[in-house]
């Protein structure tokens, strides 16, 4: 019996066992195969097609298969706000849901709909039939919601709702943003998902509005922009985080703290691999082993529009810093410095340890000079190890532990 | 047989709400995500559920898709998850007898095929049956196996070797 006359067999079997389940499964999804006009519209862009197929431009247009084709994550912003740019006194409150489709809500005072306005071409989908006005807001965003479940926006891979409240009145608007994440909680309790739900309460502005309407992004969406800019990230800009869908912005902010009135459920990061494996390739790719190394620690960030554990450790008289992509566990960067005794303490050995590290995967780098500024700042941690990965990484608590002396970093020019 | 390259635009149409991408998808791959999950569960009527559940979920979950080459290593993943939830949940009979094994194959199929199944699955053990189900179906290298089953390449080469070996030697044994 040869190898191949095997797995031969084995192939035999299984496909002889595989059992058909195509009908039920398209029934189910309530799909058929034939293309829709959608799908047309894809394939048309793809091929350069002029297209002249009948549907509403406005409902389903080149932009929104643009982000259909990059395959935007679902998510769900709920925002409660004052609207501050919409002239009608009347107005109470502005309400946005944005599942990556972003629909912004005007109520009045009695949490009545007035007006519902996508923020993107995909929430233009999910308005398309629905007539909310007049309608109370919890029974507005549950439909709304239930339709970003049917049309496949809100799965379990794409699971995070964020709730954000802007009003002048911070009270009354934070009241308003904790009973609809509520509300949204208990109604997709009984979906098939675990969503997470993320609320939090939006400063309102001019500069904040006139960044959201630019970039077709909710002002509940900017405002966690706003918020992870400024949770301590040296590698984060504005255009890194435009990049992002909303759900990867949520599990973002939920991996770095930021701050939120409301929160249930995890966002799912199911799809990422996990700081345990991102710390094994970190140590793989140096050749250390776990036991030689000190103050080991990781961040979930994003460098470049791309989600990466940032893995730092020290061993020996080195600090080690590889920056690895959450989602293929390739090294994105990595940083090797000498943070051992100043060189004048290690006359003798000065020149191979600078070797040392030049051979260390050729761009490890070692600033013998200028190392003593945060040779002395780290000093204190140097006996702590602090090795935060357990099941997840979804330990909010490992964020307060780092020290902050990331300015001192070297950065861009050690590309992998 | 190889299904290692399966088109990333069918994942990509996927997201726009196409059945025919969907179709087939499900027509290049149904075998080998039924597989796996045999493979993982020994048990056919689990694997069935979560061949479905895969597929529901691969089609739901496809705007979250990033286009990374890896369309099939994306599918797989899933199941494998799916697999892995089933057992934490304590759904499955993790531990067969060989008896019960028999029932995992369908009566359907050639009498040797089926011996062979039998015997990978029951004398294999929980890596190694993955490893030769997956590089059988899909034609996947070894070092996108282990990608999805996060080993190292060269565990999975070593197992995948020495999986071929027991095999052979427990025919052997049947007269095969």
């Amino acid at each position: 019996m040869t190898d191949k006359r095997i797995k031969e067999s084995l192939v035999n079997a299984i496909e002889n066992s595989t059992p058909d389940i195509l009908d039920s499964l398209m029934s189910e999804l309530n799909i058929t195969s034939e293309p829709k006009a959608l799908v047309r519209d894809v394939l048309a862009v793809e091929s350069g097609l002029d297209k002249n197929w009948t549907r509403k431009k406005n409902v389903i247009g080149g932009r929104w298969i643009k982000t259909a084709m990059s395959c935007a994550a679902a998510l769900v912003f709920v925002i409660v706000g004052i609207s501050l740019y919409n002239n009608n006194k009347e107005v109470f409150a502005l309400v946005s849901l944005d599942v990556n489709p972003g629909i912004e809500i005007s109520i009045d005072d009695k949490e009545r709909v007035m007006s519902a306005n996508p923020v993107n071409d995909e929430a233009e989908k999910i308005l398309a039939d629905m007539d909310l006005k007049g309608s109370d807001i919890n029974v507005a965003c549950n439909a709304i919601v239930g339709s970003m479940l049917t049309q496949g926006y809100l799965t379990e891979l794409s699971n995070s709702i964020l709730v954000s409240v802007s009003a002048q009145d911070e009270a009354a608007g934070t009241e308003i943003e904790r009973k609809l994440s509520e509300n949204l909680n208990s109604y997709l309790e009984n979906s098939e998902i675990a969503a997470a739900i993320l609320g939090q309460y939006v400063n309102d502005d001019e500069e904040l509005r006139a960044f959201a309407q630019a970039n077709d992004i909710s002002i509940g969406k900017a405002w966690l922009m706003k918020s992870l800019l400024a949770s301590g990230s040296t590698k984060m800009t504005e255009e890194d985080l435009l990049k992002l869908s909303t759900q990867e912005l949520i599990l973002l902010g939920q991996k770095r703290g930021v701050t939120s009135n409301t929160s249930y459920g995890d966002a799912e990061s199911g799809k990422y691999i996990g700081s345990d494996k991102a710390i094994s390739i970190a140590l793989e790719r140096a050749g250390i082993d776990i036991s030689q190394t000190t103050n080991l620690r990781y961040e979930f960030d994003c460098e470049h529009g791309v989600l990466i554990y940032e893995v730092t450790f020290r061993a020996g008289d080195y600090e080690y810093d590889y920056d690895i992509n959450a989602i293929d566990g390739s090294v994105v960067a990595h940083e090797k410095e000498y943070e051992g005794p100043p060189p004048a303490a290690v006359d003798n050995s000065g020149g191979s340890s600078g070797n040392a590290s030049s051979s260390g995967g050729g761009t490890g780098k070692v600033n013998s000079g200028g190392n003593t500024k945060k040779n002395k700042k780290k000093s204190n941690n140097s006996n702590n190890q602090k090795v935060y990965y357990d099941d997840d990484d979804d330990d909010d608590d490992d964020w307060d532990d780092r020290d902050d002396d990331r300015d001192d970093r070297d950065d861009g020019d050690d590309d992998d | 047989m190889s299904i290692a390259y399966v088109d990333e635009n069918l994942i990509i149409r996927m997201a726009a709400g196409d059945g025919a991408a969907f179709k087939e998808l499900y027509e290049q791959t149904s075998s080998a995500v039924y597989g796996f999950a045999l493979s993982i569960l020994k048990n056919k009527h689990d694997a069935e559920d979560v061949m479905h559940d895969a597929f529901i979920k691969a089609y739901t979950a496809a705007v979250t898709y990033k286009p990374m080459g890896k369309p099939l290593a994306w599918l797989l993943t899933i199941v494998r998850n799916l697999c892995y939830s089933r057992i934490r949940a304590g759904g499955v009979c993790e531990d067969l007898s060989e008896y019960q094994d028999l029932a995992c194959v369908d009566e359907s199929g050639n009498v040797l095929d089926r011996l062979i199944l039998q015997e990978a699955l029951s004398k294999l053990d929980f890596e190694e049956r993955q490893i030769v189900i997956l590089h059988s179906l899909t034609g996947l290298k070894h070092r996108e196996i282990g990608e999805i089953m996060d080993l190292p390449t060269g565990t999975v080469l070593s197992k995948y070797n020495r999986s071929l070996k027991k095999l052979k030697k427990e025919l052997e044994g049947k007269g095969v």
